[in-house]
């Protein structure tokens, strides 16, 4: 309970520090709203096209794939927000600044993955949901409320999910050094879940069920929702998150013991 | 590394939208035009022209400028347009390379999913657009990258650039598909001839008066563009201050 405290106290400096750095930049905030907002109406675009065609994509309706669509991007957005830092991770493996963190008396995963929470998102976040509600009037989406509950219940585990990804992949930077562009690689193929899985070969949706876990973040608590998928893979996916959590943890642990501090 | 890393990253449309438009081929033999084999080389070709013809100059432009690192280049004797393009002209040359091995080994592998021209004035006439493209490519992210002279800070004219390119160059999906207005409008912008005119042209789909039209039309934006960088840069000049250094 006192390491809870501790660590509460912590973040709230960090949120602090965070703020006052995003009021110094409030132009910018405003410019990578319209930038992101943009990004999302591409999308959009090119998902109409996709329907302009067809009257569905893997079995999925405009209204699913739509749905399936705004889930990705808010879970992607979360992620950004919570965890920004993390992405600068290569950058401060090669520049020696890690020793700053691990010279700390709290955990340095802590506070490398936490240091910086992105304010200027939260706004993107906010009409991001109102979309994601706006989505499911428009198409007349219905949800019997258990599927509702579990899907809300089963985001924190997609978000987990990500969050490991992304710390494995960056984690090699201990070993690769300059890959801080490995970021934006993962999240280009990892949107390949705003589309429905059932587009793949069986094959390849069995490596998205395991090595390359994607059908984990945007598409199995979708497919609950809209009763593609039954239950019971609420408790596969927990399972799942708690698990690949964990391993990112081990090679986070693993890799730190190679940091060999190059600027001091 | 990377450079790989970037090559994997800038592959990832083009191993999705195949993949989304194959899952709608079950339903259809056709869609405008393009049949299962066409819309696979149509995406094989792009993405070789977003590889090997596409620029991204405009980043250098822009923190030379803000920066005030374009002092030094003022002074050499190679112009910094031209030093910009050759650098430019070399990471692509560097990138030509395993994306062509990647075409081979699909060819080898999946030849019933990529079509090659029957012609070889087609390839020869696909050699020169390409050579076009790189340079109408390069001059709009010269252009993005050169209002950094007023405005210091160009991400948001270029991500509008970019937006205007992902839906208009047919990168994503061939324009053919879209609706009529969203292709008119197509019509009206240079994008269209950075991948969806040289892939029409290498899946031998133009032919005569369209074709002369396309290539008329390509060549003009060309000097548009290059009239629009060749304004931008000498007026920039005059605003320059070289703080920053």
């Amino acid at each position: 309970m006192k390491t809870i405290k501790k660590y509460w106290k912590i973040y709230r400096v960090l949120l602090s520090n965070s703020f006052s750095y995003i009021a110094n930049y409030r132009n910018d905030a405003w410019l990578m709203l319209v930038m992101n907002t943009v990004s999302l109406l591409t999308t959009f675009v090119i998902v109409q096209v996709i329907f302009s065609q067809t009257n569905s994509i893997g079995g999925w309706t405009a209204g699913e794939v739509y749905l399936l669509l705004m889930v990705w991007t808010i879970l992607d957005e979360l992620v950004s927000v919570f965890f920004n830092y993390l992405f600068f991770l290569p950058e401060i493996i090669n520049d020696g600044s890690v020793d700053f963190y691990i010279t700390k008396p709290v955990s340095a995963l802590f506070l490398i993955s936490l240091k910086y929470f992105l304010w200027r998102a939260v706004l993107r976040i906010l009409i991001d949901v109102v979309l994601f509600f706006v989505v499911i009037s428009y198409f007349h989406l219905e949800f019997y409320w258990l599927n509702y509950l579990i899907f809300f219940i089963l985001l924190p585990f997609s978000i987990l999910v990500l969050y490991s990804i992304f710390l494995i992949a960056n984690t090699l930077a201990f070993w690769f050094q300059r890959i801080d562009n490995i970021n934006d690689t993962i999240r280009n193929y990892f949107s390949f879940a705003r589309y429905p899985l059932e587009i793949f070969s069986t094959k390849t949706r069995w490596f998205f069920y395991s090595f390359f876990p994607l059908a984990f973040t945007s598409y199995i608590p979708v497919a609950i929702l809209l009763k593609r998928l039954p239950i019971y893979w609420a408790a596969i996916m927990t399972v799942f998150s708690l698990t690949i959590f964990s391993l990112a943890i081990l090679f986070w642990r693993y890799a730190l013991k190679r940091y060999s501090s190059a600027s001091s | 590394m990377r450079m790989l890393i970037w090559f994997i990253a800038d592959l990832s449309p083009f191993i999705i939208f195949p993949i989304i438009w194959l899952s709608i081929y079950k339903q259809n033999t056709s869609i405008a035009g393009f049949d299962r084999t066409a819309i696979i080389t149509y995406y094989l070709i792009t993405a070789f022209i977003v590889q090997t013809c596409t620029s991204h100059v405009g980043g250098i432009f822009q923190r030379n400028i803000v920066q005030g690192k374009l002092n030094i280049h003022l002074v050499r004797p190679l112009s910094f347009i031209s030093f910009a393009f050759i650098h430019e002209f070399s990471y692509r040359l560097i990138s030509f390379f395993p994306v062509t091995v990647l075409a081979i080994i699909i060819y080898i592998f999946f030849p019933d999913y990529f079509r090659l021209p029957s012609s070889p004035f087609t390839w020869i006439l696909f050699a020169l657009v390409c050579l076009i493209v790189l340079t109408m490519s390069h001059l709009l992210e010269m252009i993005s990258g050169l209002t950094s002279f007023w405005f210091g800070e160009n991400k948001a004219l270029d991500n509008f650039i970019y937006f205007f390119y992902k839906v208009f160059s047919g990168a994503f999906a061939p324009l053919a598909f879209f609706p009529i207005v969203l292709q008119n409008i197509a019509n009206c912008l240079p994008f269209k001839y950075l991948a969806y005119f040289p892939a029409q042209i290498f899946l031998e789909q133009i032919h005569g008066y369209e074709l002369f039209y396309g290539l008329t039309l390509m060549i003009v934006w060309l000097l548009i563009l290059a009239l629009i960088v060749s304004f931008l840069w000498r007026r920039g000049l005059r605003q320059y201050d070289g703080s920053g250094i």
